[in-house]
């Protein structure tokens, strides 16, 4: 019997390469990030490094991890709502050290940098011994960006960061599954409702893109926002100034986010996440609304597109693999 | 005549309005008044030296048991004139060391950066003053893994050091302080009869050397448990300007053909696999926060085993890679 209060950290990765092109697809081989251990293992943390990125865009477009998406799964059970980009899935987080922040990756337009986004899980995701972690990744179009600006897409890493369980430790009866979806604005509607000198915009997500498919309640923690704009010198002054709003209801027309709020206020460039507790129910969703209407000269060009906004939660279900040995 | 008097507040069990110290706290036993106590060194530190700081600033001036919750290091240049402005590492060779009466925090002093996950950008960082002066800065926030509780009279003595790094040409002397957190036991409330004092083990390797393995600086050297709340890692590099400044992502990741110029593997005594392959340190330690957060106990003699490696040929630079480990264990007060 093990010790209860052992449990060895474990952190397992792998370099994936680069995307040969856009549509390619990249899945880590299995053995990689498979617990050497033997035993059963706590998941705290998926990591995503991406190598030097050469961005030739005044746009963030050609940050990578806004067009590269993951599919990861527990199992047969999805943790990501199909192939989610990885920006959804990682707020930015204070503290960056020299290269942790979205900032920074394209200090230089010429020079990019390497980077790293964690995604903290809302709770540790117990995986059994005889059930494996799975991921594919995707290399998607760019958004707003036609064409990859890199040209070629930097080499990607993946990691895992968790905590080996004891040997003969007791299986949980229930888990508690995370659960990230996204919404990510492709093509945007021009609209007259604002006056400004640039071109008005609106988008609101599909039903299907910030909802609770399953048959059970989603606790949900975090919602992430991430824009092209983030790129450019932390918040390009547009962002905030500029009526670049965000409204969110409930599918049973509960106000969520009730007034049209900045986006670069509700998710702040440093950041990129606000934090709630709050439960959706089988079936419900969240409806997200964006609008934008740039005023003239130097920010005319804004555009939603790319936008992306994730929602974060988890479920906790009766432990799936308990009649196994 | 009568006297009236107003009624005083039932006053509930284990609580004072007024504890020693301060203003009341409606805490209980738990809450005592907020006490906060530094110093700093009297004149720079040169490379290689260390200076004691002044011990009778950092106690409680009154006769009360105290708790340490927070320590605070800082560490700044003398003004330097003529010297491009740039970072300059600092918290990868200002140690710290700390001690109360024979409890050890470390087994040596200890580099700043290893105490605890980066908070703030600032963390390492260069303020220039003038167009010819600058002076540069780190700082670290480190909260104790539990409280430490002081007996009345106890301190928490600080050395501090400024360590030579080998690859590093030039290293500027430096001022240091450190300033102590924590709040006042509330009057009447009974002292704990054990306590958690924090413990730090650290190892580095620097680019001149290929590979280099710990022996027993990630151990246990107690002959109790001792948790590990988390890992730590600070990476520098000393540029081609002979800036030696804090990089994490930059090269400790991978480069433009997947090669990380820094590489580590952990394991432990027990045979636990912890990092069972080598990967860049950047992507074993979040490179937004440079720790790796969890909680593990270890027997005793048990030890952690850290493998750090050049990769490739991808070494352009020279770099430092430096890991710690922070925990606690429990001694009787």
């Amino acid at each position: 019997m093990g010790r209860p209060d052992f449990l060895s950290p474990i952190f397992l990765a792998k370099q994936l390469g680069t995307f040969a092109s856009e549509g390619s697809e990249i899945t880590p081989p299995n053995i990689d990030i498979l617990n050497p251990n033997r035993t059963a293992m706590m998941i705290d943390q998926f990591r995503f490094s991406f190598g030097t990125v050469s961005d030739g865009s005044d746009l963030g477009s050609g940050f990578p991890p806004s067009y590269i998406c993951a599919d990861i799964r527990l199992g047969s059970i999805p943790l990501t709502n199909g192939l989610v980009p990885i920006v959804a899935l990682c707020p930015r987080y204070l503290g960056g050290g020299q290269l942790g922040l979205i900032d920074r990756v394209r200090a230089n337009n010429t020079n990019g940098e390497e980077t790293m986004l964690t995604w903290h899980l809302p709770k540790p995701l117990y995986v059994p011994t005889d059930v494996q972690i799975t991921a594919r990744f995707v290399r998607r179009t760019p958004y707003p960006v036609s064409g990859d600006p890199n040209g070629t897409s930097p080499p990607m890493g993946f990691g895992i960061a968790g905590r080996s369980m004891p040997e003969g430790m007791q299986k949980p009866k229930t888990i508690w599954v995370p659960w990230a979806t996204y919404t990510q604005c492709r093509v945007s509607s021009a609209s007259s409702k604002f006056g400004g000198g640039g071109t008005s915009q609106i988008y609101v997500s599909q039903d299907s893109d910030l909802g609770n498919m399953h048959d059970s309640p989603l606790n949900v923690t975090q919602f992430t926002g991430w824009n092209a704009r983030y790129a450019i010198g932390g918040v390009r002054s547009g962002m905030v100034r500029s009526p670049f709003f965000v409204q969110m209801t409930l599918s049973n027309n509960k106000m969520l986010i009730r007034d049209q709020t900045p986006f670069g206020l509700l998710f702040p460039s440093d950041r990129g996440y606000f934090n709630l507790n709050a439960k959706l129910m089988a079936k419900q969703f969240v409806r997200a609304e964006l609008e934008i209407d740039p005023p003239s000269g130097a920010d005319a060009a804004e555009t939603l597109e790319g936008t992306t906004i994730g929602m974060i939660g988890y479920r906790e279900l009766p432990m799936p693999w308990s009649a196994q040995p | 005549m009568k006297l009236i008097t107003r009624p005083l507040l039932p006053k509930p069990a284990g609580l004072d309005p007024h504890p020693v110290g301060g203003r009341g706290s409606w805490l209980g036993g738990m809450g005592g008044a907020p006490v906060a106590f530094s110093a700093q060194t009297a004149a720079p530190i040169a490379i290689g030296a260390n200076a004691p700081l002044n011990v009778g600033t950092l106690q409680l001036g009154f006769r009360s048991g105290y708790w340490i919750d927070e320590i605070r290091m800082n560490a700044w240049t003398p003004e330097h004139t003529g010297l491009t402005p740039a970072v300059t590492g600092l918290s990868s060779y200002v140690a710290f060391q700390f001690q109360t009466g024979t409890k050890q925090f470390s087994k040596n002093a200890v580099p700043m950066g290893l105490y605890a996950p980066v908070f703030s950008i600032n963390d390492s960082g260069a303020e220039i003053t003038s167009l010819t002066k600058f002076t540069a800065f780190s700082r670290v926030r480190w909260k104790l893994p539990k409280p430490l509780y002081m007996n009345p009279g106890d301190a928490i003595q600080c050395n501090v050091f400024a360590n030579k790094i080998a690859i590093v040409d030039t290293q500027l002397t430096v001022n240091a302080s450190v300033t102590y957190i924590g709040r006042a036991l509330a009057q009447g409330a009974k002292p704990p009869i054990s306590r958690q004092v924090p413990w730090v083990g650290w190892f580095q390797k620097d680019s001149d050397t290929t590979f280099a393995g710990c022996t027993n600086e990630l151990q246990n050297p107690f002959t109790s448990r001792l948790i590990i709340e988390r890992f730590t890692s600070r990476t520098y590099q000393n540029g081609a300007a002979g800036a030696f400044s804090e990089v994490m992502a930059a090269a400790q990741l991978a480069n433009g053909a997947g090669d990380a110029y820094c590489e580590i593997h952990i394991d432990d005594s027990l045979g636990y696999q912890i990092v069972p392959k080598f990967h860049g340190v950047g992507m074993v330690f979040d490179t937004s926060r440079h720790a790796w957060t969890f909680s593990r106990s270890m027997g005793p003699r048990e030890q952690f085993n850290v493998q750090l490696r050049n990769a490739g040929n991808a070494v352009v630079n020279k770099f430092l890679t430096q890991v710690g480990m922070v925990g606690y264990r429990d001694e009787e007060v």
